[in-house]
């Protein structure tokens, strides 16, 4: 159950603070840090996040109005992310902005450029509460801690210690026995299965199952008639010798221009690397 | 009696002689000055600015009164008449003009009409005319404005989505909808009326020394201009407000998210998987009564499973919702820059580095989620991804590099050549409504420094006390 949470937790925590940006060296250190023990968890990674639209169908480039051109344009943001937890569960965290190169000229039609003393630059959190800075390190905005959060750094904390892995053979009872209880279930080649879930409405769902992983590396949501809400995915580049590990993450939704009424997609593609995972328990 | 006449008469004099003294003196030393708003529309006046040069002790006559509004709500031409008449009206001689939008177009063509005035600056001016002006007055077949069919599709995205914005598109919209309201006098500043095209003959060109102010702002947001236009405080209320929404939105999102992370780390599948781990790691028979097992424990479940997937969908809506939002966001920005342009900005590539794109695995899961019910799924997907995935690390975008502008006037369309032209001077990072705003520090040096002190030119010079 491992990957499923790095991946997931990675690329949602860097979802609310892809929009910012400061400058420092992108080092994460990977040891209790933030805490005054040696014992706990420790995480770190700098995560890479690129938002943009993409079209449905190549072709309609030329019917898009000028101004839905500009929503082609790529956005990109980096961030070093580091959390600790200690074996009585207080917990710190911090996520820092990283500069990306300067590719665009000033004056892009389209972009989006947040005033520089109420860009977030830094966002630090603890058992006690969250504060974001600006880079000035100016406190912007501060708020008791979500006990949501919380929770699910304690999730996190449990789940990181384990790892569940069946068999082949069990895994392929497993998928059987969801087939066995009514749900429709397809083998996407050797690697994927898929299960359809039915819900309200006659909305449904489809999980896409990564069998060697033995875990749920993506979901697709569809309304009634068919079309979709959105899909997601989730994949790990294993450590190689040449690589270091790697986890790239992909949502989409579609997105249909208001001028000239093409379907497009909104994309959020996030890699992260550099990871650094320490348990000292 | 004589006690009362020797002192009475030398006091009635000696005071008589320093009021008739410091009359002549007011009199000379006082500048006699047209400040030509622009319409309220695209104008917050010069009424402050004008005081703030009262406070750093500038004497001057303003002869325009305040039926100038009157006046211009006829037309340019009506409003250059109506200078005309109120220079003529005071006896003003030596006159300095100072004009901001509307108001300059109405100063030039006054110049003509009457030869005591004597120089100009011109802020903010549409000196060639506005094509954001146009496209806000001019109507299109629907009879509306360009520029209101575009608030209404832009307002028709976000109220299907229930976009909270701060109201900046209600008032945006507002704010055209005052501009087209005033289409019959504001639409003179269109780059291609009358009034523009004959200001800018050879003959009208002014006749007499004159200075042009420009600004420009550098990555322009809508946003910050209609803050400027519209907040009571410091004129940062709708950017901070703004802000804050985005960053209340991350936080949404975030919380979204992290319940949708807890139920897929922790949820069914983990639990299934947990069950058909104890159990088979416990030993239970045959690999028959295992399923049956595990068949019964998803069976027992699925009201559980269903509702996780449904909260799932739900919470994937509500992202989506918040993406789409941002997007109707960008496009208002990106249609009113468009708008100032008339094609006036420069296509470019750009090689941005999409490193996670090559991703050849990546690539087949997005490709996979396509085609879950599709026993074939694998082999139309290696199919694709061989054949569309952007190989390299860096793609070519093309983005569109906007000419700067005031947030309503592009550069070129504020500056005006000509032989009689002394200065040129750039107001950076000033919006159109801060061209006569007296906290824009950059503006009011240029007036008290270099325009009013003489620096640039006898003609301009405003007296001092």
């Amino acid at each position: 159950m491992k990957k499923p949470i790095l991946v997931l937790l990675c690329f949602w925590i860097f979802m609310c603070f892809w929009s910012c940006s400061k400058d420092i060296d992108e080092s994460p250190d990977g040891i209790i840090s933030l805490l005054p023990t040696n014992n706990g968890v420790s995480l770190s990674y700098n995560v890479k996040t690129i938002k943009y639209t993409r079209l449905v169908n190549p072709q309609d480039s030329s019917i898009l109005t000028n101004s839905e051109k500009t929503l082609l344009v790529p956005e990109i943001r980096k961030a070093n992310v580091v959390f600790e937890m200690d074996t009585l569960g207080n917990f710190a965290g911090e996520i820092i902005m990283l500069p990306t190169e300067p590719i665009y000229p000033k004056n892009v039609i389209g972009r989006r450029v947040t005033p520089e003393n109420l860009k977030v630059a830094r966002k630090e959190f603890s058992s006690s509460g969250i504060n974001y800075y600006n880079s000035q390190d100016n406190i912007i905005s501060a708020e008791p801690f979500c006990q949501r959060l919380a929770n699910y750094y304690v999730h996190l904390s449990n789940n990181l210690s384990e790892e569940v892995l069946l068999s082949p053979q069990d895994f392929d009872l497993v998928m059987d026995a969801w087939k066995d209880a009514g749900f429709h279930v397809v083998d996407n080649g050797p690697d994927y299965s898929s299960i359809k879930f039915d819900l309200q409405g006659g909305n449904y769902s489809y999980v896409l199952i990564d069998r060697n992983q033995q875990s749920i590396v993506g979901t697709a949501h569809y309304k009634n008639d068919g079309s979709l809400i959105s899909k997601s995915t989730s994949y790990i580049q294993p450590e190689t010798e040449q690589n270091p590990k790697k986890i790239n993450s992909f949502y989409v939704t579609p997105f249909k221009t208001p001028f000239s009424e093409v379907e497009m997609e909104i994309v959020i593609q996030s890699e992260l690397n550099n990871i650094n995972h320490t348990t000292n328990l | 009696m004589n006690f009362f006449k020797c002192i009475f008469f030398p006091v009635f004099l000696l005071l008589s002689c320093l009021l008739l003294n410091t009359n002549v003196t007011g009199q000379v030393q006082e500048r006699d000055m047209v400040w030509c708003n622009g319409t309220s529309q695209t104008s917050n006046g010069w009424d402050h600015f004008r005081l703030e040069m009262g406070f750093h002790g500038f004497q001057f006559d303003q002869l325009l009164d305040n039926q100038w509004p009157n006046a211009w709500g006829q037309g340019v031409l009506a409003g250059a008449d109506y200078i005309d008449y109120r220079i003529n009206l005071r006896s003003g001689s030596d006159v300095l003009g100072i004009g901001h939008g509307f108001g300059g177009i109405a100063l030039r063509y006054a110049q003509h009409l009457n030869s005591d005035i004597s120089a100009m600056v011109l802020s903010g001016v549409p000196n060639q005319g506005s094509f954001a002006i146009g496209q806000a007055t001019l109507a299109t077949p629907n009879g509306v404005s360009k520029v209101s069919e575009i608030i209404e599709r832009i307002e028709s995205v976000k109220l299907g989505d229930n976009c909270q914005d701060c109201n900046v598109t209600g008032l945006f919209k507002s704010w055209i909808n005052t501009i087209e309201g005033g289409k019959d006098f504001i639409g003179d500043l269109s780059n291609d009326s009358d009034v523009i095209l004959n200001i800018n003959k050879p003959a009208y060109l002014p006749t007499i020394p004159y200075i042009v102010l420009y600004g420009t702002v550098e990555d322009f947001s809508l946003v910050r201009m209609l803050d400027t236009k519209f907040s009571i405080g410091d004129g940062t209320e709708l950017v901070e407000c703004q802000e804050e929404r985005i960053r209340e939105e991350s936080k949404n999102i975030e919380n979204l998210e992290i319940q949708r992370t807890i139920r897929n780390t922790n949820g069914f599948f983990a639990n299934v998987l947990g069950f058909a781990g104890s159990l088979l790691s416990a030993g239970s028979g045959s690999p028959g009564a295992a399923l049956s097992a595990i068949s019964n424990y998803i069976n027992q479940e699925t009201n559980r499973i269903i509702q996780e997937i449904q909260a799932q969908q739900e919470i994937e809506n509500e992202l989506a919702r918040m993406l789409r939002c941002q997007l109707a966001n960008q496009l208002q920005e990106a249609e009113w820059m468009l708008m100032m342009l008339d094609g006036s900005f420069e296509v470019t590539e750009v090689f941005v580095d999409m490193t996670t794109q090559e991703d050849i695995d990546l690539c087949m899961l997005d490709c996979e989620m396509d085609f879950s019910n599709d026993p074939n799924s694998i082999h139309h997907c290696q199919n694709w991804c061989s054949q569309n995935l952007v190989i390299g690390e860096y793609v070519t975008t093309t983005v569109f590099v906007a000419e700067l502008t005031n947030g309503l006037l592009a550069e070129s369309e504020q500056k005006l050549p000509g032989s009689n032209m002394v200065a040129e001077i750039h107001l950076p990072n000033t919006n159109h409504f801060q061209m006569t705003s007296r906290t824009q520090e950059v503006l009011v040096d240029e007036f008290k420094d270099n325009i009013f002190s003489g620096a640039l030119g006898a003609a301009f010079i405003v007296p001092t006390n």
